[in-house]
């Protein structure tokens, strides 16, 4: 839940890339600290395994200005995308205020997408959050390569209701802000109201 | 005080943490001390800040936290009462402060059993009890 601290006038949201395992969510989130000017980030913590593999998460603070007087920072985690890593993937989860869900567009990749969006939608039921109440964007990843479904095919099969979908491929940056900037905006239009009287009652 | 799917954290909440937080920061000599929430934010926090990169460590102190209360539960435990990683020169112990939120306090050098075993308790709980009060 987004957490508002008056004292020190911030607001800080939490917002989880998740996905099937190596459907490129660190890369986005390393995408976005090369893109960022430091003074607008914190340090990128990246837990991995050897083969550099997401074991835990990956965290990166990210500062985006000022709305109504309030500082707000968003904390971009990734979760772990091997099945085996179910546990890790809850408690990255709790707390959430946004998600983006990165797809893998290859074909041979179509069951692990349908099996990492069941997990992420068993993980928000487990800490009672409704996917289709908070803001939440499908990202199909890997549009560059051989061999992937077309997009309507992904969108039919993944989308889970009016949620924006972007093609991006992470790996060189394409589509990567322009996700990023949709969760952003919808969840400052969630947080306006309450901003926006905080400001009227100070 | 949580409300609407929101967590604020009014200035007067945030004045009695800081006291109590300043408290520990005296009766324990710690370097610092953060209270987190249990997503992994900063809530309040006194002494030396400035030697941390605060957010990353609040995010790092609250995954410990969630990770080995997971693990508790699969190897048969409710809950472990804390966790306390003994360094050379400093050490950490991430404590819970009822469901919501943590405490990690970082020592300059071990734990001491005893008076400040006592002393962080007892502030545990005044902080459980700030956060669970709507109206302060």
């Amino acid at each position: 839940m987004p957490f508002i601290n008056y004292a020190n006038q911030e607001v800080n949201c939490k917002l989880v890339y998740c996905g099937p395992g190596l459907s490129g969510k660190t890369t986005n989130i390393l995408q976005i600290y090369r893109s960022i000017k430091p003074e607008f980030r914190g340090r990128l913590v990246s837990l991995f395994t050897e083969a550099e593999r997401t074991v835990f998460f990956d965290f990166l603070p990210v500062d985006l200005g000022l709305v109504h007087g309030f500082r707000v920072r968003f904390h971009l985690y990734s979760v772990p995308g091997q099945i085996f890593h179910a546990a890790t993937r809850k408690i990255v989860f709790r707390g959430v205020d946004a998600v983006i869900f990165v797809a893998d567009s290859l074909r041979s990749r179509m069951d692990a997408n349908r099996e990492a969006l069941r997990d992420l939608r068993e993980h928000l039921d487990y800490y009672g959050v409704d996917l289709g109440k908070i803001p939440y964007v499908l990202q199909l990843n890997k549009r560059d390569l051989d061999d992937v479904h077309d997009v309507e095919f992904l969108t039919r099969e993944l989308r889970l209701g009016g949620e924006p979908v972007y093609q991006a491929i992470a790996v060189n940056g394409e589509g990567v802000r322009e996700t990023i900037k949709n969760v952003a905006r919808q969840l400052l239009l969630r947080l306006e109201q309450e901003l926006v009287s905080a400001v009227s009652n100070a | 005080m949580l409300r609407e799917g929101i967590r604020r954290l009014l200035p007067e909440e945030s004045a009695k943490i800081g006291r109590v937080l300043g408290m520990l920061v005296g009766s324990c000599g710690a370097r610092s001390v953060f209270l987190v929430g249990m997503a992994g934010q900063e809530m309040a926090s006194a002494g030396r800040i400035a030697e941390s990169d605060r957010e990353a460590v609040c995010s790092l102190a609250a995954s410990v936290m969630a990770a080995t209360r997971s693990l508790a539960g699969l190897i048969g435990e409710e809950t472990f009462q804390g966790v306390y990683h003994r360094g050379k020169v400093s050490s950490a112990l991430i404590l819970p402060v009822g469901d919501e939120a943590i405490l990690l306090l970082v020592l300059e050098n071990q734990l001491r059993e005893g008076w400040n075993s006592l002393e962080i308790s007892r502030a545990t709980m005044v902080l459980r009890d700030l956060l669970e009060t709507d109206e302060i």
